[in-house]
């Protein structure tokens, strides 16, 4: 127990030892990893030859870069960024800057300053990866890469070096998890703040829908699995086949693309809920969350008609949401809607500009429009009439035949092969052919249920558009043309609407195949909703209304106050614990030992007497039972090697020795 | 006035106590960020401004967690010390101007690890050390003292910045600890002796050697080959056989020769002398105004010849 150690003079000093670079540049390692999903990939050669040279330095084998090269390397590395970057002031190159910096600084690592300085760096980077992932796993990444800049930082401020790895580790690991309820109390009740200033974000090629439908455009979204929205709702899920998730209206046609009507701005037509004047509500409401995906577009997703939604996103008087901004990050709103509701026309116009059609181009529809309008009599049997056609000589197939000039003539008395936008699309002109004003409109439709945490999930591939058509006295009624075509896909969904060779075509998502894999996958989305709606989304909002459950009103002043006291008893409470787990006097290994023998002799009525040694113990319960003398010779000499011999060695072969001595009485 | 004197002593040994085992407990431990830590702090905020502008709750949440990380490592930083214990071991004597160490066993008073604790005195390079649970550790100090006579190890500065470095945690601790120091050694160039008594001619010196200078009464534990057996066997009771080596040269240094004007200068020049003659082997005396060290050789006796010089004129009341 007494031992003399020759303790380093040098330990505080100023240079840096190996452990120290080793991890440090395992830490560069795993803080970098992530960024080079947006990082031009020429910094990480850049980083590997840097890494090596200060390892050469270390070594002695090199010398640390002169100014001329480090002038040399800030330049090159500067072009290089100018070069595949671009001078814009991009979310992409300020990374970039921050990591080249990062990775060169290597090159001035001299002594401890240097150091604090690059795991300081190294925190910030790690801070910057949140922007790019926001997933579960990405906190568990960060939560590990923070365990491994701490281990870093603490190896530099003990003097004994570990020998493995999760050694130096562990103690990081438990104060960082002693930390958390303190970071749960700031996370929660440390008030918000809106952005100070604008950012720039990452921009990426997202799929989803964009603000015009040409022929071929579902087909992509068809084939990408990626989600597109979550719903939570409040009440029960209405039926499928009413999950129509309206998103965008298309008035404006082109002989080829539908889009919105032109020149004209929607952030002007925001209008705010209980002042909307040109729908009635009738029946139920039923609320719900939408958590959507970041889109880059700004358009969201209810169903019609909503009745309020929450404050931070707008609405469009054509009867669709939208965000004031471009949805770049996950974003949740709550809305309300009426799934009857009678919308009426907003201006004169509006009629108008919803029957013009191209002047050119599909004769065959608009002759035959014509004449069908007047074979049925009015507009109502007209459409009967033109869903019953759908109805009878359609096939919803996700690989149609190629579509020529005239599209919607090919179409409707050619091909007759398509899927949601070929009939959407095709039944709008047919309409407005007969000169009655109807509309393209997009979104979702459906959505899987998940079993878990009964939340909708909406892929890409649910991307459905239909019409809607202007009936005198009943304003604009819904109309799917596809549902006419093939009720299963609105029915049950889109697998179920295809053939088999279709199918493939059509993207699954992961495991729907097998049954376990696929209660996994709605566990991991149950969870990970959870994560969105916890964590991600929680805001000022959510923050207020939680505490005010907790404590009453909240306000600034209060939630302070309230942390202040939290955190202290939190303190005091870990302080207390930590001193209570220290001041339990751990016996040494041998008198353990000693105790489990005697422990074994106690059934047979053998206690020690006091001042009795191990040896004189056992000789005294040999005699009265010699049946023993054997094993318990055996056991006590080699209690006396590791004992007094040292003989560590020993303990593993006492200690099993002990368990299976088991004397009889 | 001297009363008074007394009072502020006992108030002031309470409120400082130089105690023989100091233990550091709450009261004595200090913790306050660390210039680090100030820089953890403002990367820190760098990383909520960053989380705020973005809106994003994971650099918020990162934010947090760093920032409870630091509350978290005041308690750690705070436990590191409480509960060290030092206790004064050994100190070996120096001349002034040399380092005398003073040797320091630091243990914990709970089954605890104890990492990365800094032992300083005074602008010293600090000493590094890990102490593990229920280990004994020997630190040695060293502290250069300027004057002879008892140095007392001044206040040893405790500090440590685990686990991250960014909480500091210090403490002050007074041990009664104290080293001999002896005076410098000066050279001159010539030994102030004094008159020895009998001085001319052969001595028989303290030493044994080979000639024979008669008998001594037996005492236990003495070499059995001087043990007069002849004697023994007449009946004469046990008795030792003295032998002595016969020495021609012997110095006394004395005080009284020298020019007593710098004391301390004169006791430079006696040590140096008594360095001297203990490093050729020479035996000496040596004559102070209220002691006198017979004349001897040997560690034993340079030992005893320095401590009366660095004693010199020493008034109790220093210590």
């Amino acid at each position: 127990m007494f031992n003399k150690t020759s303790p380093s003079i040098t330990g505080q000093g100023q240079t840096i030892s190996r452990t120290s670079l080793a991890w440090l540049l395992t830490i560069q390692i795993f803080v970098l990893v992530p960024h080079f999903v947006t990082v031009p990939v020429w910094i990480a050669i850049v980083w590997i030859s840097v890494a090596f040279w200060r390892w050469k330095i270390f070594q002695g084998a090199w010398n640390y870069p002169g100014k001329l090269q480090k002038t040399v390397l800030v330049l090159g590395c500067c072009l290089g960024l100018y070069l595949s970057l671009g001078a814009s002031f991009r979310f992409e190159s300020m990374i970039s800057l921050l990591i080249v910096g990062f990775t060169l600084k290597l090159l001035e690592l001299k002594n401890r300053t240097d150091f604090v300085l690059l795991i300081l760096i190294a925190l910030f980077i790690l801070a910057t990866q949140f922007i790019e992932f926001n997933h579960l796993l990405a906190a568990v990444y960060g939560f590990f890469c923070l365990a491994l800049l701490c281990a870093t930082l603490m190896q530099l401020y003990t003097s004994t070096e570990q020998n493995s790895i999760w050694r130096g580790v562990r103690p990081s690991v438990y104060i960082l998890l002693q930390a958390i309820p303190f970071m749960l109390v700031l996370f929660v009740a440390m008030p918000r703040l809106g952005s100070f200033w604008a950012v720039p974000t990452p921009q990426h090629a997202k799929t989803g829908m964009s603000d015009s439908m040409s022929p071929g455009d579902f087909t992509e979204l068809m084939q990408s699995n990626e989600l597109a929205f979550r719903v939570k709702f409040s009440s029960d899920i209405p039926s499928r086949e009413k999950l129509y998730w309206r998103s965008l209206v298309f008035s404006h046609f082109d002989g080829r693309t539908w889009s919105q009507i032109p020149g004209k701005k929607p952030a002007n037509n925001f209008a705010q809920s209980g002042k909307i004047s040109h729908i009635e509500y009738k029946g139920n409401q039923i609320q719900y969350d939408v958590i959507i995906e970041p889109s880059g577009t700004r358009w969201l997703y209810a169903l019609a008609a909503p009745v309020s939604w929450s404050s931070h996103v707008g609405f469009v008087r054509d009867m669709r949401l939208q965000a004031f901004g471009p949805v770049n990050e996950r974003m949740n709103y709550h809305v309300e809607s009426a799934l009857s509701y009678r919308l009426n026309e907003l201006e004169i116009d509006e009629l108008a500009q919803n029957k013009l059609l191209p002047k050119n181009g599909n004769p065959k529809t608009r002759e035959r429009a014509q004449a069908w309008l007047a074979e049925a009599g009015s507009n109502e049997k007209f459409i009967e009439k033109v869903l019953s056609y759908y109805q009878q000589s359609f096939f919803y197939t996700l690989k149609p035949p190629p579509l020529g000039v005239n599209v919607v003539d090919e179409f409707l008395w050619g091909t007759r092969q398509g899927f949601c936008e070929h009939f959407s699309s095709s039944f709008v002109f047919f309409m407005r052919a007969a000169n009655i004003p109807a509309r393209v409109v997009v979104g979702y439709q459906g959505g899987d249920i998940n079993s878990v945490d009964d939340s909708l999930t909406v892929r890409q591939r649910d991307a459905h558009a239909w019409a809607e058509v202007w009936l005198e006295g009943r304003g604009w009624v819904m109309f799917d043309p596809t549902a006419a075509v093939a009720p299963q896909r609105i029915q049950q969904g889109i697998e179920q609407s295809l053939s088999e060779t279709d199918r493939q075509f059509l993207a699954m998502p992961f495991g729907s195949s097998i049954k376990m894999l696929l209660h996994m996958r709605e566990q991991w989305d149950a969870v990970n909703l959870k994560w969105t709606q916890w964590v991600l989304n929680f805001d000022s909002d959510s923050q207020s209304s939680l505490l005010k459950k907790w404590i009453g009103e909240s306000s600034a002043v209060r939630n302070i106050v309230l942390i202040i006291s939290v955190i202290g008893g939190l303190g005091i409470l870990l302080f207390g614990l930590l001193m209570l787990r220290n001041s339990k006097q751990e016996l040494p290994q041998t008198s353990r030992i000693y105790l489990n023998i005697c422990k074994k002799l106690k059934p047979l009525g053998f206690n020690p007497l006091p001042g009795e040694t191990p040896r004189q113990f056992t000789s005294r319960v040999v005699l009265t039972r010699p049946d023993l003398s054997i094993s318990l010779i055996q056991l006590i000499d080699m209690y006396e090697q590791l004992a007094y011999g040292g003989d560590e060695e020993r303990f593993n072969q006492l200690d099993s020795a002990i368990t299976k001595f088991r004397p009889k009485k | 006035m001297i009363k008074f004197k007394n009072y502020f002593q006992r108030w002031a040994a309470k409120r400082a106590p130089r105690a023989h085992r100091v233990v550091l407990q709450h009261r004595t431990i200090y913790v306050f960020p660390g210039k680090q830590g100030l820089a953890f702090l403002f990367t820190v905020s760098l990383i909520w401004l960053l989380g705020t502008n973005y809106q994003n709750n994971l650099i918020l949440g990162l934010a947090f967690f760093l920032t409870s990380l630091m509350l978290v490592s005041v308690i750690h930083a705070f436990k590191n010390l409480l509960g060290l214990t030092f206790r004064p071991d050994a100190a070996r004597h120096a001349a002034v101007g040399e380092p005398a160490l003073f040797d320091i066993s630091l243990s914990s008073s709970y089954q605890t690890n104890h990492h990365g604790i800094l032992l300083a005195i005074e602008d010293v390079e600090p000493m590094f050390v890990d102490l593990a649970a229920g280990q004994i550790l020997q630190v040695q100090l060293s502290h250069v003292a300027q004057r002879r006579g008892w140095a007392k190890l001044p206040r040893i500065a405790v500090k440590s910045y685990f686990p991250f470095g960014l909480i500091r945690a210090w403490a002050y601790v007074e041990l009664d600890h104290r080293a001999l120091i002896f005076p410098r050694s000066i050279a001159c160039e010539k030994p102030p002796l004094g008159a020895g008594e009998g001085a001319d001619g052969i001595y028989v010196s303290t030493q044994r050697g080979d000639e024979f200078q008669g008998f001594q009464t037996y005492q236990p534990g003495s070499p059995i080959s001087q043990i007069a057996w002849k004697q023994y066997a007449r009946g004469a009771g046990m008795h030792l056989k003295d032998y002595r080596a016969l020495q021609s040269e012997h110095y006394w240094l004395d005080w009284h020769v020298m020019n007593a004007q710098d004391t301390e200068l004169a006791l430079s020049h006696l040590s140096y002398w008594v360095n001297y003659f203990a490093d050729n082997n020479i035996e000496f005396g040596l004559r102070l105004p209220a002691t006198t060290i017979e004349i001897g050789v040997g560690d034993v006796h340079r030992l005893s010849a320095l401590t009366a010089l660095a004693l010199f004129g020493w008034v109790r009341e220093n210590e």
